[in-house]
């Protein structure tokens, strides 16, 4: 910034020019004038001097010099004279107020007089009156009839008197007087330039300096120092609003502060972990809990990449993620929660529950990582589906021989089944088969979730697949006065999948159909193909999704009326086995539904090339 | 940076703008130029010294004038006119000034005959005790009353036992080669001139030091007004008798111009002209008691009795040695 100089120096300086240049140009007004009166009268009194002289050379020369040289000399003492002198016909100083002139020849010593000059003045009588340019100098000459020769009546010779002025010591008094005569107004102009830089001093400079300091021990955080009020009015104002505005400030910081604290104690006492990172993945944040699940203080993690927190691959991976995603990308977290393996301080693994949430303030993009040790629930979890495991396997033993020997007894090998007793072993076989089943998808679920079914991937056409699935279903449609029909526009496609889990899934999409459609309706089995994914839609025109059942629909042992009536049977597994089969086989299964209108429910799977 | 001024900083920058200004307008104020100072004389040797020294530049001629007049009677009447502030005079001159009420102050000494001023006789008067009775041609002028005085007082005769005759200067020579006079009071060129025709020199101003005089004057009014002007004259004559004394063939060439001679008989113009330098100037008057003061107090009575002064001359306040310069 440039620095300009202090209103205190520059304001009066800018006055005294000021008040200067009008006392110079009345200076000048004056010199001038007054140089124009000397001149003037300078004019008048030359010609005087010169006349005096004349006659006095006429009447005394040839009878008493002495007078003369007595007169001419006194012209010495006017202080304008600078040279008189009275001039013989041929050319000799006769009188000089210069002595040494003397009988000299004028033409030698007195450089105004030439020839020319000399011829001029004696061919007239009247003075002839010279001044110099700047008007310095003025010189008379004028001539005199030379009667020092006596031996004529009347001579025609002619002497001359010549005298100068020099006028300019009087043009330089001029000037020192009238300085003289102004330097009072020089003087008052002085003055009052320094009472006007004195009271800007006092009334504003001092007060903005006031004002000045303030500001700085602000800017250094120091709210504590109210500003003497003090100076003129508008400058008092000022700095009343600038205590005002400074006090202000302070409430609001502590306000702010205050918050602070209140939002930090949240974090700190949160159960959950939460980890803020920016869009390098750079730790911002890391709040108590975290420090309690990682093991790390929050001081060691802060600034560092959030891989730290992560085993592999997703160490390896995260950078690469966080870039994919930043340049348009499609999260695979961000936005939704998952349960991912966390890396504590100490090298151990543990899952956890990860939820991040995207945050953007004035473009600076943060992600909140709210984290939850699932390790415990994992471990329940587990102890949970080994004891459904193992349960359903001790029962499938003793109702497999059940079964057997209710068909043995209803075959009547054994022995004639009374008539009474036929209806009670039909009864008791339906429910071991019911049993059967269900411990059968128990099975099945629990193996999907622990990761041990095996899969026999192979290319398979949808059609042939979508085939056999009516045909295992089509007693089961019968029973529900249901009829399936493929859509006429069906399209076949190859996929990558194990047959018979596939067709477990379909058959499960259908049965349900079957099962809530309305009496003597159709359901329709229709494929579609649609960016290299096939699409098996399965629609029934039965009583349809509930809204708020849509997001249990996928849940284990659920059905839309679970809790009432239960009209329609079935263990409740069937969608949630089908759903982890899909996912197996890297599909979707999801669903579209209209209550009262019926529901479509579809399988999407990538075509095998 | 902070810009701060301090309260004494700032005074410091008032009272340097205050002084940039004042001390200009001060010197504007107080270094104002005295009026211009005029100082007349006619030529004598005894004066040309200050000429000499106008020449060499001791002064500035635009704040000191000298005008050149022809007699000490044109000085006179300027000074009583009030057209100039000093004069170089004879003692006598000063007070006959004075007494007709021209208040004049003695700044300085500048001659005092030491035999210029001669009484000769014809060739077969040898003694002053002779002249009773005889006639006498004198100036009628204080110088010519004071010699006449004196010689007489020499050998105790009165006025009225002498005869005296006035003459002019121009008509010494020729009133005494026709003996119209037994004797003449006279001083050069006419003493050197009346000499190689045999006169007799009885008495030369030599025997009567301090009598006859030449002094700077300035009227009250310019020692009020122009006191830097007659220091810087009073000066500048002392400077210029010491470079008569260190360069005199220098000194003669400037001096004789005016003279009007040439610059080999300068030395002998000077012949019985004392020039009291500084150190005899102080004792002539400065001091409780100045030496001057007895001079001019048997000045003033000569004359008197000459009949030259209606009456003794007041003395109070002829002097001032102020402008004389500090001795080294």
């Amino acid at each position: 910034m440039k620095k300009h100089p202090s209103i205190v120096i520059l304001l009066p300086l800018i006055l005294i020019l000021v008040f200067l240049g009008l006392i110079i140009s009345a200076m000048t007004n004056g010199i001038y004038k007054h140089q124009s009166d000397i001149l003037e009268r300078a004019i008048d009194d030359i010609k005087q001097d010169v006349s005096h002289i004349t006659r006095m050379a006429e009447r005394t020369l040839h009878v008493a010099p002495q007078l003369l040289d007595d007169d001419l000399t006194q012209l010495g003492t006017d202080p304008r004279v600078s040279l008189a002198a009275v001039i013989h016909s041929n050319g000799e100083i006769i009188s000089s107020t210069d002595f040494q002139l003397i009988n000299k020849n004028v033409f030698n010593v007195i450089p105004e007089i030439s020839h020319e000059l000399f011829a001029n003045t004696i061919s007239q009588r009247t003075a002839i009156i010279t001044q110099s340019e700047r008007g310095h100098i003025i010189y008379a000459v004028m001539s005199f009839i030379d009667v020092t020769d006596n031996s004529v009546l009347r001579t025609s010779k002619k002497g001359i008197v010549f005298i100068r002025y020099d006028l300019s010591k009087l043009y330089t008094d001029v000037v020192w007087s009238v300085i003289k005569d102004r330097y009072i107004d020089i003087i008052a102009a002085l003055i009052a330039s320094i009472v006007i830089a004195m009271t800007l001093n006092r009334y504003l400079v001092r007060p903005l300096m006031s004002l000045q300091r303030g500001a700085r021990q602000i800017a250094q955080g120091d709210y504590s120092n109210e500003l003497i009020i003090d100076g003129a009015r508008e400058v008092t104002d000022t700095l009343t609003a600038f205590n005002s505005m400074s006090n202000k400030i302070e409430a609001n910081i502590q306000q702010i502060q205050t918050a602070n604290k209140h939002t930090q104690a949240i974090l700190d006492n949160v159960i959950d972990g939460i980890v803020t990172i920016n869009k390098q993945g750079i730790i911002q944040s890391f709040n108590q809990s975290a420090e309690n699940i990682f093991g790390y203080k929050a001081v060691d993690v802060i600034g560092r990449n959030v891989k730290v927190l992560m085993p592999e691959p997703y160490h390896h991976n995260h950078d690469q993620y966080l870039q994919h995603y930043m340049e348009g990308g499609q999260p695979k977290i961000i936005g939704k929660g998952r349960e991912v393996v966390g890396l504590r301080k100490n090298g151990n693994t543990f899952p956890m529950d990860l939820a991040v949430t995207e945050l953007r303030i004035e473009n600076e993009v943060t992600f909140i990582g709210i984290v939850r040790d699932i390790s415990e629930r994992m471990k329940v979890d587990r102890m949970k589906n080994e004891f459904v495991s193992t349960i359903s396997h001790e029962l499938r033993t003793p109702l497999t021989a059940i079964h057997a020997s209710l068909d043995l007894m209803g075959s009547g090998v054994i022995a004639e089944v009374p008539e009474k007793l036929v209806n009670l072993l039909d009864i008791a076989k339906r429910n071991t088969v019911r049993l059967h089943d269900l411990v059968n998808d128990l099975l099945d679920i629990e193996k999907l979730e622990a990761g041990q079914m095996n899969f026999d991937f192979a290319p398979h056409s949808t059609e042939q697949l979508i085939n056999d699935s009516i045909t295992l279903n089509q007693g089961f449609a019968d029973k529900f006065h249901v009829r399936i029909e493929k859509s006429k526009d069906n399209v076949s496609g190859m996929v990558n999948v194990d047959a018979r889990r596939i067709e477990q899934a379909l058959s499960n999409l259908i049965s349900n159909a079957c099962k809530f459609s309305k009496k003597d309706t159709v359901v329709t089995i229709k494929t579609t193909i649609k960016n290299e994914w096939i699409k098996i839609s399965v629609i029934d025109k039965g009583i349809g999704i509930a809204a708020e059942f849509y997001d249990k629909i996928f849940q284990k042992f659920s059905q839309a009326d679970s809790t009432d009536t239960r009209d329609y049977e079935g263990s409740g597994l069937g969608l949630a086995i089908s759903r982890e089969i899909i996912d197996k086989m890297n599909g979707h299964i999801g669903f579209e539904s209209e209550q009262g209108m019926g529901s479509e429910f579809f399988i999407e799977l990538p075509l095998y090339k | 940076m902070s810009n701060k001024i301090s309260r004494r900083q700032y005074l410091k920058i008032l009272a340097l703008g205050a002084g940039s200004i004042t001390l200009p307008s001060c010197l504007i104020a107080c270094g104002q130029k005295e009026p211009l100072l005029r100082i007349a004389s006619n030529v004598w040797p005894g004066y040309e010294l200050i000429y000499m020294a106008k020449g060499l530049g001791y002064f500035d001629a635009d704040t000191i004038r000298l005008v050149e007049v022809p007699s000490a009677t044109v000085c006179i009447q300027s000074l009583a006119a009030g057209t100039i502030e000093g004069a170089m005079l004879t003692l006598d001159e000063v007070l006959t000034a004075r007494a007709e009420g021209i208040d004049l102050r003695v700044i300085a000494v500048l001659d005092m005959s030491l035999g210029a001023d001669v009484l000769l006789a014809q060739p077969e008067i040898t003694s002053l005790a002779q002249l009773k009775g005889k006639t006498i041609g004198v100036e009628e002028s204080a110088v010519g009353a004071i010699m006449l005085d004196a010689a007489l007082k020499q050998t105790n005769l009165d006025f009225n036992e002498v005869n005296t005759k006035h003459l002019t200067v121009n008509r010494h020579y020729d009133a005494f080669i026709n003996k119209e006079v037994d004797a003449v009071i006279s001083f050069e060129p006419v003493k050197t001139q009346l000499q190689e025709i045999g006169a007799q020199l009885l008495f030369d101003s030599s025997q009567i030091p301090g009598r006859i005089i030449d002094v700077l004057v300035a009227t009250p009014d310019a020692i009020q007004r122009s006191p830097r002007g007659l220091k810087t004259i009073v000066g500048a004559h002392f400077k210029a008798l010491e470079y008569m004394h260190n360069k005199p063939q220098q000194a003669a060439k400037i001096i004789a111009k005016r003279l009007r001679i040439s610059a080999d008989k300068v030395p002998a113009s000077y012949e019985g002209i004392a020039l009291p330098d500084l150190q005899e100037n102080i004792a002539l008057l400065a001091g409780e008691h100045p030496t001057l003061l007895n001079s001019a107090e048997t000045l003033s009575r000569v004359m008197h009795e000459a009949g030259l002064l209606p009456r003794s001359a007041e003395l109070d306040g002829l002097i001032d040695a102020r402008f004389l310069p500090k001795n080294k």
